[in-house]
């Protein structure tokens, strides 16, 4: 009753607050040009939103300040505008026409925003037809990057994997998707499982392959069954070496010890291989120098560690664990040095007992004419330990 | 004077029974540039009646690809398909789609518009959505096809390629409810051609065909009014197709 008293009022504060709501709706709008945004907008704009402050309830400069909107295509703001001067004067045909030209502007620009999520659209869509029905990883992965957590999607891409006799990749693949799926009663939930037993199979089937044969066919095999934090894990990577180096592929062979060495570091055939390529190939990256300094750790022979440890800090002082293992190798070759002291020591006394009997020279003649000391021999080596 | 008077009955009832036409609303218009003809589709037909006729086009091409064993003839067809769906110089089904619902834009911005045409407009725009997506899907399937070494390689998107075309004809039961076409994410051009016709069934006053030469001779004046043309030259002043 109090506001349809005063109808020329309560126009009037629709107006004044139409023209407070404009300003920030040109920040808001996603599409604004330029020249839309409050600090940005020509003089034609800013004369006509003065003239409007001046005299907000005055046709003229509404339409003034209208049509200054419209020639720079920021019909977003011109909309509040519009809107209360036609609760003012509902039957005015100049503000009607406006108001249509505005709408049917801003209908269009949602029209093309449509045309182009259609492209998008069709993209996604054939990303995951190529996924879901030729296998396609790429594509499953592209339509993965618009939609990250679509479960379905994951199990798609599990599918392509174990298409691809990549049944590790697809194990790890249809655990993500597991973890998608927030009831774990779903019945996508059995068929993942169904479909991890399916992958695991395979997956033992090129474990078997990897092991069972020696050729380029049991290299793919191995890094196929390779699944990070699995059990078998060194021993497919310590194979796979093997098998390489027996292909006559030092350097990728090597690569592979690399990658076996930290997952059982007390392993003194897998220390022993890396010692043996590093010093035929001479590699001297920090990796290279890194594993070799550690395998020669693991081997006991810490003074010869120190120096490729030394190499490979300066090379990469972030390596992981390089400060740990060097100062392992400094403590294990200072306790050698003391050791080796220990013996001469113990020598050396020793001979000063033997000398009032003839001497040094006088032993070593008399043990030239004896028969040498029969070797000691031991069970104690290590079982990889070959020459 | 009983003649003129007869004369003047006559002229009367001519004029009571129409034989005195007015000029169409330039909203109706641009709906017959939409439905019933406009001068520069190929056969000076309405644009939603070329997309239904591309979008047959396109299905038979289809078909045939399907039907065939020999790489070669797959390739010929689907890209024939491919020129149905989405060509820029012979009114594809996504070119047609789009300017029908450009033109029933443009008469809901008409100043004669009725409140009917204005509010249905950008519902229609909207819905054309799914076919333009179906004739995209088509020309990146087409891709898979000319990028195929084999028959067998070329028969999983030919294959799918058949049911989208299929689809923007009848449309399709994408959210399985066992209804085609029950939303506008599964249209095709069947149901748009039923909501257009639903639109014009509400016009008051009605809408009837619109003789070709307003159909042929509306333009664009340079101040955004739509006009006739009382030279009648067909025109397409200030681009307007």
């Amino acid at each position: 009753m109090g506001i349809s008293k005063y109808p020329a009022v309560a126009v009037g504060f629709a107006l004044i607050l139409a023209l407070l709501l404009a300003h920030p709706a040109l920040a808001d709008a996603p599409h604004a040009a330029a020249a839309c945004e409050p600090d940005h907008q020509p003089k034609p704009v800013t004369d006509a939103w003065v003239a409007m402050k001046r005299d907000p309830n005055s046709l003229a400069t509404q339409l003034g300040l209208v049509d200054a909107l419209i020639d720079q295509g920021c019909y977003r703001n011109a909309l509040p505008i519009l809107q209360a001067g036609l609760a003012q004067r509902p039957r005015s045909t100049e503000l009607q026409s406006r108001m249509r030209a505005v709408r049917s502007m801003l209908n269009e620009e949602q029209f093309f925003a449509g045309l182009g999520n259609a492209q998008e659209t069709a993209k996604l869509q054939h990303n995951l037809l190529r996924c879901t029905k030729l296998a396609d990883v790429s594509a499953c992965d592209e339509a993965l990057r618009s939609k990250p957590d679509d479960p379905q999607l994951m199990i798609a891409k599990g599918d392509a994997l174990l298409h691809d006799s990549r049944p590790a990749e697809a194990l790890l693949t249809y655990r993500h998707a597991a973890d998608l799926f927030p009831d774990e009663r779903a019945p996508e939930d059995q068929i993942i499982k169904q479909k991890l037993a399916a992958a695991e199979s395979q997956r033992q089937a090129l474990v078997s392959q990897c092991q069972g044969t020696a050729d380029a066919a049991a290299v793919t095999a191995c890094q196929a069954a390779l699944l990070q934090g699995s059990s078998d894990e060194s021993a497919l990577l310590q194979r796979k070496g093997i098998v390489l180096q027996s292909l006559g592929k030092p350097e990728q062979a090597l690569d592979a010890f690399i990658a076996a060495e930290p997952l059982n570091q007390d392993d003194k055939s897998v220390a022993l291989a890396i010692v043996a390529l590093t010093s035929s190939m001479g590699r001297k990256d920090a990796l290279a120098l890194g594993a070799r300094g550690s395998a020669l750790l693991t081997l006991g022979r810490p003074a010869e560690a120190l120096p490729a440890l030394q190499q490979a800090e300066a090379l990469a002082p972030a390596l992981p664990g390089i400060k740990a293992q060097l100062a392992r190798a400094e403590h294990g070759a200072q306790e050698e040095a003391k050791r080796q002291g220990r013996l001469a020591n113990a020598r050396a006394n020793a001979g000063a007992v033997k000398q009032p009997h003839g001497g040094e020279a006088a032993a070593a003649g008399a043990g030239a004419a004896t028969s040498p000391p029969a070797p000691a021999y031991s069970n104690d080596a290590s079982p990889g330990h070959t020459n | 004077m009983t003649g003129l008077r007869t004369a003047f009955v006559v002229i009367a009832l001519l004029a009571i029974t129409g034989c005195v036409s007015r000029a169409p609303t330039i909203a109706h218009v641009h709906i017959g540039h939409a439905i019933t003809g406009v001068h520069v589709t190929p056969h000076q037909e309405g644009y939603l009646t070329t997309a239904e006729r591309r979008a047959g086009q396109t299905v038979d091409f289809a078909q045939r690809a399907a039907a065939s064993n020999a790489l070669a003839e797959i390739k010929k067809d689907i890209a024939a398909a491919v020129k149905s769906a989405d060509s820029e110089d012979d009114f594809g089904v996504k070119q047609a789609i789009v300017m029908a619902a450009n033109h029933v834009t443009f008469a809901a911005t008409s100043d004669d518009a009725s409140l009917n045409v204005q509010r249905s407009a950008p519902a229609f725009a909207a819905d054309i959505t799914r076919v333009v997506e179906r004739c995209d899907l088509i020309v990146l399937l087409a891709k898979d096809v000319e990028a195929s070494g084999s028959a067998r390689e070329a028969s999983i998107p030919v294959e799918e390629l058949v049911k989208l075309a299929q689809a923007n004809v009848a449309g399709d039961d994408s959210n399985g409810d066992g209804v085609v076409g029950s939303a506008p994410s599964e249209y095709g051009l069947i149901q748009l051609r039923k909501e257009l016709e639903a639109m014009i069934a509400r016009e008051s006053p009605s809408y009837v065909t619109v003789p070709q030469w307003y159909l042929f001779n509306l333009v664009r004046l340079p101040n955004g009014k739509w006009v006739f043309d009382k030279l009648g030259r067909g025109g397409n002043i200030d681009g307007y197709k």
